[in-house]
């Protein structure tokens, strides 16, 4: 056994971080085609409402998170598909709202900076047995939800007029879609923290875009470049003395920039 | 005690004209307040600016805060880099503001150039302190001054008690090292030979990186250790997962730099805390 993988937290840290590097991209697949990109984001600050409120009122702040996000999620895909407003911008103004929200909740919890940071920056080192089982759990679910509605999704990303006249409920699987983004934001929060939530949805995914012809290829692809991001920033973080969740983003990086470098291909033909 | 702050009163009673008013203090932070409250008695209207439960780095002012101390005799702050917003904060206010730093002339540990501004776990340093504050509550209101000598002398000798409390506790016990998830203690480990063992330069905001971790981890094992202690207004997790991976327990190892409201409420003070970390750290490394 490696020497990194003789501590119980390193382990820890590791399962959860592939855990969540076999999710992000699953969704984030369906988001950057949609050119959606941005809703992690958005949900990542909203959630940070719910963390604000857990920290006040004493309740476990993840479930706060998992709480607000999935509210949030609803809003943001009422607002958006009432047409009364660009997409962007009904993103825009749950982001900011979102955040504004947890600032105003955290000055009334001024002594909380520790617990605010881990979730901020991620704090994949002091996971907990409990929080593994609950990264385990809420993976299984989306990746489980992912798998029974694959064909549904796959129609609406690429169709939406001919999924709907196909009879897929598209409103429906909307939805789906913006509340499984919000289960991931909030498993993904714990790793690489708030910030960084999007890169591990999209850095993978884009990445995976620029060498597969096929949604198929793509997915494994992402996939398969996430779990390395997660494995390669983890090692990195132990030998380098690093933080891991910023180590993690980095090594994703790395992979986009090292394969926009050496391809020039399939990208660039279907933009 | 009592009955020589009541033989005080009786006394200023007798000559009332001296002292009209109360003498306003202004105390940046609790461990500097409770010395101002040892000494000053019932003489003093005391304000404290870092409310319960607020990290004094991350304090700052409003406007309140600024006229309060406007209206005040004396400015009490333990400095040492504690309060970084006290340059701002006293700039401008009026010249008649006697400004003391409570720390003044102790003798400071350093790490890594830094010095460390908890000095009030080690009694014997907060007797010290004690001494500063009484000369500035003389100094700010002379009138009063034998009453600040016998509250100071009162409060010197149930420090000195203290210490002796620590010193025979921590005698004899099977290990001397203490494991904790932050650096606060250096000035207690000084003056009872005790051994931290922390991660060095760790601020409560930042989580440490793997590496450091992992060195912490090698550290307490070597050193036996069967406790880690945390402190009470930080998150506990990093101790958490510092003590699952050793298979100890975790025990509250209180740095005392501020109450929280339930420590309030429920009376506790420096005494009691204190107490309370001698009894943590008796039962955590133990101590016959």
């Amino acid at each position: 056994m490696p020497e990194f993988l003789q501590y119980g937290f390193m382990l820890r840290a590791l399962i959860a971080g592939l855990a969540v590097a076999a999710i992000c991209p699953a969704i984030g697949l369906f988001l950057v085609l949609r050119r959606l990109s941005l809703i992690a984001d958005t949900l990542a600050h909203v959630s940070l409402g719910g963390v604000a409120l857990g920290l006040l009122l004493g309740f476990p702040p993840t479930l706060g998170a998992l709480g607000v996000a999935l509210v949030g999620a609803a809003g943001i895909e009422r607002l958006r598909a009432s047409g009364r407003l660009p997409g962007e911008a009904a993103l825009a103004i749950f982001l900011s709202g979102g955040f504004a929200v947890a600032v105003v909740l955290l000055s009334f919890a001024r002594g909380f900076n520790a617990d605010l940071f881990a979730y901020l920056f991620g704090s994949l080192l002091t996971v907990s047995p409990l929080d593994l089982l609950l990264i385990l759990g809420l993976g299984a679910l989306v990746g489980g939800t992912v798998v029974l509605f694959y064909k549904e999704l796959f129609a609406i990303t690429f169709n939406e007029e001919l999924a709907r006249v196909a009879g897929i409920p598209v409103g429906a699987i909307n939805l789906l879609l913006t509340l499984l983004t919000a289960l991931t934001v909030v498993i993904a929060m714990r790793v690489v923290g708030i910030l960084l939530v999007s890169a591990m949805l999209v850095i993978p995914t884009v990445t995976a875009l620029q060498l597969s012809r096929s949604f198929r290829s793509a997915l494994t692809l992402a996939v398969l470049f996430a779990l390395a991001a997660v494995l390669g920033g983890l090692i990195a973080a132990y030998y380098l003395n690093l933080a891991a969740g910023g180590a993690i983003v980095l090594v994703a990086l790395a992979f986009f920039a090292g394969v926009s470098l050496v391809s020039r291909g399939p990208a660039h033909q279907n933009a | 005690m009592i009955v020589r702050l009541m033989l005080a009163l009786l006394l200023s009673g007798c000559s009332q004209a001296v002292t009209p008013t109360a003498l306003e203090v202004v105390a940046t932070v609790y461990p500097v307040a409770e010395v101002a409250r040892w000494v000053g008695g019932d003489r003093t209207r005391l304000t404290l600016l870092v409310p319960p439960g607020v990290e004094a780095h991350s304090w700052e002012p409003n406007p309140q805060d600024v006229a309060q101390l406007r209206r005040a005799r004396l400015f009490l702050y333990n400095g040492v880099g504690l309060e970084p917003w006290v340059s701002r904060l006293v700039d401008g206010s009026p010249a008649s503001l006697h400004r003391v730093e409570a720390t003044m002339g102790l003798d400071l540990i350093r790490r890594d150039g830094q010095p460390d501004p908890h000095v009030w776990l080690d009694p014997l340093l907060i007797a010290q302190e004690v001494e500063t504050i009484r000369s500035a509550f003389a100094q700010a209101n002379p009138a009063d001054a034998t009453t600040y000598d016998a509250n100071a002398r009162a409060a010197r000798v149930r420090l000195e008690a203290l210490d002796r409390r620590f010193r025979d506790g921590l005698a004899k016990c099977q290990r001397r090292e203490v494991v904790v998830s932050h650096d606060a203690f250096s000035y207690l480990a000084r003056r009872y030979r005790l051994t931290l063992i922390t991660l060095a330069g760790l601020t409560p905001e930042v989580e440490p990186s793997p590496t450091q971790l992992a060195h912490l981890v090698k550290a307490a094992r070597r050193a036996n250790a069967r406790t880690v202690f945390v402190e009470s207004l930080v998150s506990p997790r990093l101790a958490e997962t510092l003590a699952r991976e050793l298979g100890a327990e975790v025990r509250v190892l209180n740095p005392i730099e501020g109450l929280t409201e339930a420590e309030a409420r429920e009376g506790k003070d420096y005494w009691k805390l204190m107490e309370a970390n001698l009894e943590a750290l008796r039962a955590g490394l133990g101590c016959a």
